[in-house]
């Protein structure tokens, strides 16, 4: 497929896809830890790269029901987690734009000290 | 209305030949009286009207200026502008400065009054001092130059002069051309600025308005892709006539348009060496070699005819463990280096001619050293990485600087030849110098910057940024200057290049398995070539061959663009025929239907000597 595009998020710490080690974000973007997939826990993030998006579905789920697209690793297509792209409730408005991304399926690696 | 034309068709002829003054300018005038009323131009006509006489009277056509001048009603200059000029011109100041009193009602400020009254008398007390008239030079400076009491900076370094002592040193002082016809001239040009055009016209004013529309015409042509026709960059007119600029006359008769004579259109022919992805390619600087590269672990040399624009395979470099993702030629294109793949942790130099390695550079197994550049003594270069490797090192594959913290995902040098340009992951380009431990920021971007690199002049920079297109942007002004729109770049990195005479194409590969090449100026594409079956990953237009561009894709395959056959042979057989003349173009090429075109032979590189025909 060529030379895959690859970004990196930059950061202390790093996590990448649990496959191919592609770097999609970092500890900086992370906005909480309370969240579940459907392999265990999963982490809620603000900013991701280096992901491809699928076309977007209607989901029950445990806060209500919400507008997702799966999110998949760009170089190797393993599924990571879910985008929220819309939320029904009020209350769950919050999460829109955000990347859950679960934690069986990551890597948290040590980044480089950036300028 | 018929008398009229009788005389100027019929007897004017006769006229002109026997004698076109005296008696029978009396009669022309007494039977022009009542035609002369009816010629009633309006103020442009007027204008373009003085503007053919002025370029006639330059031409030497003084009898017809003059007849054109009674016929119309119009005048050259003022009658008393023409004294002044022709004083300024002999250094009559007296004479100059009594008709420049004359002028002063119809200058538009008055503050021009006394600053031409300073230009004439510093030349006048300029001329004193070369003659060596010291006392009439002070006297010049206290009664005359002084009293204007205007640019007293001026007057102060004026009366410093006085202590050269010979007029060699102070010509060279002030860089004063002298006394003598030169020096007025161009003290006339000077002055004239200052009078309104509806006094005095400005020299050779059609002439000027003519190139202007040539070099415009130059401008928006899309393929123009040679150096043979008009001058299009340059900005300062003053010294330069009519026929300096436009070579042939079919510029002026016809809108100039270039057909694709010499710009790749078409694809000459493809090469299918490669086992496997092509993912770089690249032209040496001195256009001789081609250097491919891809996920077959291999680096192909190839030499290039510049003439026939045929590739064979020089080398086939092997020693590669990984991918190949990243080339870069020395300046003097005796070396390449090929960069990997992120997870090879090394680089490796080859000597292109010879085809042997010259180092490895390989400073821990978990760097990574994915793109590199060279500085301009071809002695050292810079690589980097996105695991936040940067080094400077030299030819033995040793390190000799490192800098932290920087994830580096392209990099070139900049003119100096020193600084180091890096693209990075946070879409930034900055600007290092590496052996002094300094740097700065250049531009920031919104997303992503896959791949740059500089044009020749080290002033512009052409980035590919994911999914926004191409863009163009000025490093000095470090402002964005065009969008390029066409190509697609979402998924996988694509690398662009300029190209062209003057480089003034820029080409790009792009996801949609096409060539994408637009014209400097605008954003769209003029051409967009067909061919690869599979995204093309890399275009590189050879710098000695103005028409010849190669592409590489994912299909193995490497593609080399030319002009088309038909268009070859027009040119090639034209050539043939008439050495250097201008022979009528019969093109029957259908995208070039006008009668310009340009007969030369097609081993003719950029630099040509326009010979006169």
């Amino acid at each position: 497929m060529g030379r895959v595009y690859i970004e990196h998020p930059g950061g202390s710490k790093i996590f990448s896809c649990g496959e191919c080690c592609t770097p999609v974000t970092n500890r900086k973007s992370l906005i909480s830890t309370r969240f579940t997939g459907a392999t265990g826990r999963a982490f809620l993030f603000s900013s991701v790269v280096n992901l491809i998006y699928s076309s977007v579905q209607a989901r029950m789920m445990l806060t209500g029901r919400h507008m997702v697209r799966d999110v998949s690793c760009k170089y190797c297509s393993a599924k990571l987690g879910w985008i929220y792209e819309f939320a029904t409730d009020e209350s769950q408005r919050y999460k829109e734009g955000c990347v859950i991304l679960e934690r069986a399926l990551i890597v948290e690696t040590d980044g480089i000290e950036e300028l | 209305m018929q008398h009229q034309t009788e005389v100027t068709n019929g007897a004017s002829v006769p006229q002109l030949n026997g004698s076109s003054d005296g008696g029978s300018a009396v009669t022309v005038n007494g039977v022009k009286d009542e035609t002369k009323k009816a010629l009633k131009l309006d103020p442009i006509n007027r204008d373009m009207v003085r503007l053919i006489g002025q370029h006639l009277a330059n031409l030497g056509f003084q009898s017809t200026v003059e007849q054109l001048m009674a016929e119309s009603g119009c005048r050259l200059d003022h009658p008393e502008a023409r004294r002044f000029k022709s004083s300024v011109v002999e250094g009559d100041w007296q004479a100059a400065e009594a008709a420049l009193l004359e002028l002063q009602s119809m200058l538009n400020n008055t503050t021009h009054l006394t600053e031409m009254r300073f230009l004439i008398l510093e030349q006048k007390y300029m001329e004193l001092l070369e003659r060596g008239d010291d006392i009439g030079a002070l006297n010049c400076l206290r009664g005359e130059i002084s009293p204007l009491d205007h640019n007293i900076s001026r007057v102060h370094r004026l009366s410093s002069l006085i202590f050269y002592n010979n007029p060699a040193e102070l010509k060279k002082a002030t860089n004063w051309l002298g006394s003598g016809p030169e020096s007025h001239m161009a003290l006339m040009e000077r002055l004239s600025a200052y009078l309104p055009p509806s006094v005095m016209l400005p020299p050779r004013r059609l002439e000027r308005l003519v190139i202007q529309s040539v070099q415009h015409q130059v401008a928006t042509c899309e393929f123009h892709n040679t150096s043979i026709e008009p001058l299009l960059k340059v900005d300062n007119l003053e010294g330069l006539s009519l026929s300096d600029v436009v070579v042939s006359s079919s510029c002026l008769l016809t809108d100039h348009h270039c057909g694709k004579e010499h710009f790749p259109s078409t694809c000459l022919y493809t090469v299918t060496e490669h086992m496997d992805e092509v993912l770089v390619a690249a032209f040496s600087p001195n256009g001789r070699y081609l250097a491919t590269a891809g996920k077959d672990f291999s680096l192909l040399i190839w030499n290039v005819d510049n003439t026939t624009l045929k590739i064979s395979k020089r080398h086939c470099l092997d020693g590669h463990n990984f991918s190949i993702v990243f080339l870069s030629w020395s300046h003097d294109s005796t070396k390449i280096i090929a960069c990997m793949h992120e997870d090879a942790s090394e680089l490796i130099v080859w000597d292109a001619e010879r085809g042997k390695q010259v180092c490895k550079v390989s400073d821990s197994t978990s760097d990574s050293l994915t793109c590199a550049c060279w500085y301009k003594d071809n002695e050292r270069f810079v690589c980097g990485g996105l695991r936040g490797q940067f080094y400077l090192c030299n030819l033995e594959g040793a390190v000799l600087e490192r800098w932290e913290g920087v994830r580096v995902q392209s990099l070139a040098v900049h003119a100096d030849g020193k600084t180091v340009l890096a693209s990075d992951t946070h879409r930034r380009i900055r600007g290092y110098q590496l052996e002094t431990v300094q740097d700065y920021s250049i531009l920031q971007e919104d997303h992503g910057i896959m791949t740059f690199s500089l044009d020749t002049t080290g002033r512009f920079a052409l980035l590919n940024v994911t999914t926004q297109g191409l863009h163009l942007w000025d490093l000095n002004s470090r402002t964005l200057v065009r969008r390029f729109r066409g190509a697609t770049q979402k998924h996988c990195t694509i690398h662009s290049c300029f190209g062209g005479i003057n480089q003034d194409f820029i080409a790009s590969g792009s996801e949609d398995h096409k060539v994408y090449i637009w014209h400097r100026n605008q954003e769209l594409p003029v051409a967009v070539l067909s061919g690869h079956q599979l995204p093309v990953n890399c275009v590189t237009w050879n710098p000695v061959q103005p028409s010849m561009l190669v592409s590489v894709s994912d299909d193995r395959t490497i593609r080399i663009w030319g002009p088309s056959q038909t268009n070859r042979l027009n040119r090639d057989a034209d050539a043939a025929s008439t050495s250097g003349g201008l022979s009528d173009g019969d093109d029957d090429e259908p995208d070039s239907p006008r009668a310009s075109n340009f007969q030369f032979p097609h081993s003719l590189i950029s630099g040509l000597d326009i010979s006169s025909h």
